[in-house]
């Protein structure tokens, strides 16, 4: 299994817990983030499956535990170049474009990332991501933290979505 | 009532007999079962060779057999040995051969009519779904001195 | 069969008439039992088997009222590093549906909001072994006179075994393991099963199969499902027969014919040489006419097994597909058995049935499949881990 994939299993795993909803941090035996008294928690995270080259995604909720607002500016992969969407209406059609300012997660809410609505982009992966994989990422936050969490690679098809890059990136390239 | 013992007991059927479901058992007043091979089938007849002389007394045979549409089929009947040669029984047996029917509510049987075979004798029963089968119960007298080899069963 | 009329709605406020149903239904007492007081319908949808532990789930379990049994082909070249992918895919979707959650990317995420006692069970058959590189715990069962085994309803590389009480539960489980089973596996045969719905019975009585006989009563319970189930390593082994009833046939029977193939009394479930349920079988009791009280062509008296390490654990499904044009059934038993070992346990019993068992006239294995299930595993692992990692 290539290197940026090898995660301790027990870190993506635990997120299922028994069903709770315990964020990734929280996970037994998982490593400790590398920005201490980070706050905000990456909850469900999983990446859509794609072959090498190919654009895909990664989704989860976002949850903010801190009494003030959090904003994501970035994020990092060793799988792939990334960076934050948005989904939006461009002459009738949902297109994705960067996100201006990042993801802001208000004090004590949530932030969802899905299918057909705001992602992290993995703009080309290096080698395929298999179903299956585990995929470690990295959210740079405004105030110079970082929260780091793996997600699994699931085959996807639904909600109307498709990263095939010719389709609904006019501004693929840029940014 | 016969006067010398069985050393087999043939059951003849109007069906053929499926050996895997067929059980005929002969047991004393005591209702202790005489020891037997499993039932040799030959066709409709399914022949039991007891593995002891049978002393003067009453007996009961009872059959289990399947009919080919999976009826299962049961009754019995009883014999009486008196060998004058052998030593009087106790208690006798009531006068055989009597039909019982089934022990069970399965098919009802009917004793329609009994009679003396060729060497034997015979029992049909009227069975109450609709089919005749006619059981032939011949029981075979065979000298002591040339008793059968157990079937190979 | 006797329509009994204890239909009543199983909320809580209508167990207050359960004193006098019971009363009332004096008559059919011997016959099927009065409903469980105290379970009301909102429990059934909620209700949860964890998924977590050293044993899988869905085994010891009472069985929930609708199942389906996938079993998958590996695709060529699905090695064992592919297998753990697929494991830890399936692991999480499982882990996740069987509590309610939804899966990761649920399409309908709604579905999963009620598990109704969902349960996903992992068997590996002989071809994943294979494709692991590894020695394979159990092997297909030998060839038997009575089989009639169909290849669409036989074999298998993988298994999901999903049971749960309600059949939309188990559909949407179905549809989102196969969603993450397909880039590894395709879908080989699925069989949908059923049996009585939550609440309708007791849920200690033994359940009836299509055949209207009370199925499950011999088998292990409590300790003894430890003895003949499981391995120290918490893992088992598991057989799907599919097993088509010639119900046409088995009408035309009286009840004592019935009662003769299988050597017990249809209504109650009592061995033929005993009055109650729970009776043990008597092969030596006598009727009045010296026959044995047990027919030694009846299903039991062939099955029957006494040391509890060679038992058992029968859970079968009913299933009933659409009838043909001349109505006749397509119907049987998705006949599942756990056992530790296969070879030990499970083929001498199926041997005995094959070489004499009256009610093979009724019934015919058109399925077969055998799967080692491996055990459970704990939050953070995966099941198969031990094995594929
Ligand atoms: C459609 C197929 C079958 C039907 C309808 C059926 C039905 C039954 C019934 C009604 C009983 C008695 C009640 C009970 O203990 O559950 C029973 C017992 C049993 N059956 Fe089956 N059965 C089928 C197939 C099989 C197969 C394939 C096996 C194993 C190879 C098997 C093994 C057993 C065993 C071990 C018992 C318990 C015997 C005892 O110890 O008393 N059955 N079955
Ligand atoms: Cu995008």
């Amino acid at each position: 299994m290539r290197k940026f994939l090898i995660v301790a299993a027990a870190l993506a795993l635990g997120l299922t817990g028994c069903g709770t909803n315990e964020a990734a941090p929280a996970a037994p035996g998982a490593p400790a983030p590398k920005a201490p008294a980070t706050t905000l928690t990456i909850k469900d995270p999983w990446v859509k499956a794609a072959d090498a080259g190919t654009m895909t995604a990664a989704f989860g909720v976002l949850v903010n535990d801190t009494g003030a607002a959090v904003t994501v500016t970035a994020a990092e992969s060793p799988a792939s170049p990334m960076e934050l969407h948005e989904m939006t209406m461009k002459d009738g059609k949902m297109v994705m474009q960067p996100k201006e300012g990042g993801f802001v997660i208000p004090a004590k809410g949530t932030h969802e990332l899905s299918p057909g609505g705001d992602h992290l982009m993995l703009m080309k992966p290096a080698q395929d991501i298999k179903a299956g994989d585990q995929v470690t990422f990295a959210l740079k936050l405004s105030d110079g933290t970082t929260v780091d969490f793996t997600a699994i690679a699931k085959p996807f098809v639904g909600a109307g979505e498709s990263y095939a890059p010719d389709m609904m990136m006019p501004s693929a390239g840029q940014s | 009532m016969l006067t010398s013992a069985p050393a087999t007991v043939t059951l003849r059927f109007s069906e053929r007999l499926n050996p895997d479901f067929t059980t005929i058992v002969v047991s004393d007043t005591a209702r202790q079962p005489v020891p037997a091979a499993r039932p040799a089938v030959d066709g409709g007849a399914g022949t039991i060779t007891l593995g002891r002389a049978l002393g003067n007394g009453g007996y009961t045979v009872a059959y289990r057999v399947v009919s080919t549409d999976g009826h299962t089929v049961q009754g019995s009947y009883t014999f009486t040995v008196a060998d004058p040669a052998l030593p009087a029984a106790v208690p006798p047996a009531s006068a055989g051969p009597a039909a019982v029917p089934p022990a069970s509510a399965g098919p009802a049987a009917v004793p329609a009519a009994d009679g003396t075979g060729p060497g034997g004798l015979i029992l049909k029963i009227l069975f109450a779904a609709g089919l005749l089968v006619v059981i032939a119960a011949v029981v075979r007298y065979a000298r002591r001195a040339k008793l059968p080899k157990e079937s190979p069963r | 069969m006797t329509i009994l009329s204890r239909r009543r709605l199983l909320t809580g406020g209508a167990v207050a008439g359960l004193g006098a149903v019971a009363g009332a239904g004096a008559v059919a007492a011997g016959a099927e039992p009065a409903t469980l007081p105290g379970a009301g319908t909102a429990d059934v949808g909620t209700a949860t088997v964890a998924f977590h532990g050293p044993r899988q789930a869905g085994v010891a379990e009472d069985p929930p009222a609708h199942a389906a049994f996938a079993a998958f082909t590996l695709a060529p070249g699905t090695d064992r590093a592919a297998l753990a992918r697929m494991l830890r895919l399936l692991t999480d979707d499982a882990a996740r549906l069987t509590q309610g959650v939804p899966a990761l990317g649920d399409t309908d995420a709604p579905l999963a909001a009620l598990p109704a006692r969902l349960t996903v069970t992992a068997g590996f058959g002989p071809g994943l072994y294979a494709a692991a590189g590894l020695p394979s715990p159990v092997a297909d069962l030998p060839a038997f006179t009575i089989d009639r085994l169909e290849k669409r309803w036989s074999g298998g590389d993988l298994l999901l075994q999903i049971c749960a009480d309600d059949p939309l539960t188990v559909a949407h489980t179905q549809r989102m393991l196969i969603k993450d089973a397909r880039p590894f596996a395709a879908v080989r045969w699925v069989q949908q099963g059923f049996r009585r719905s939550p609440g309708v019975q007791a849920s200690d009585h033994t359940q009836r199969n299509v055949l209207g006989q009370l199925d499950g009563t011999a088998n292990p319970r409590g300790s003894l499902i430890d003895t003949a189930v499981w391995n120290p390593d918490g893992s088992t082994t598991l057989v799907v027969r599919r097993i088509r009833a010639e119900i046409e046939k088995w009408d035309i029977l009286s009840v004592t014919d019935k009662e003769n193939a299988v050597g017990r009394r249809m209504m109650s479930g009592a061995p033929l040489s005993g009055a109650a349920e729970h009776d043990e079988p008597d092969f030596t009791t006598l009727d009045a006419s010296g026959l044995p009280a047990m027919p030694d062509f009846a299903h039991v008296t062939r099955a029957h097994v006494t040391d509890p390490a060679l038992k058992i654990l029968r859970r079968p499904y009913n299933y009933d597909a659409a009838p043909d044009a001349a109505g006749n059934p397509d119907a049987g038993l998705i006949f599942a058995s756990y056992q530790r070992d296969i070879a030990r346990q499970y083929v001498p019993i199926q041997q005995r049935l094959a070489d004499k068992d009256l009610l093979n006239e009724w019934i015919t294995p058109i399925g077969s499949a055998v799967f080692a299930v491996p055990p459970g595993c704990a939050p953070g692992g995966w099941i198969g881990e031990q094995l594929l990692s």
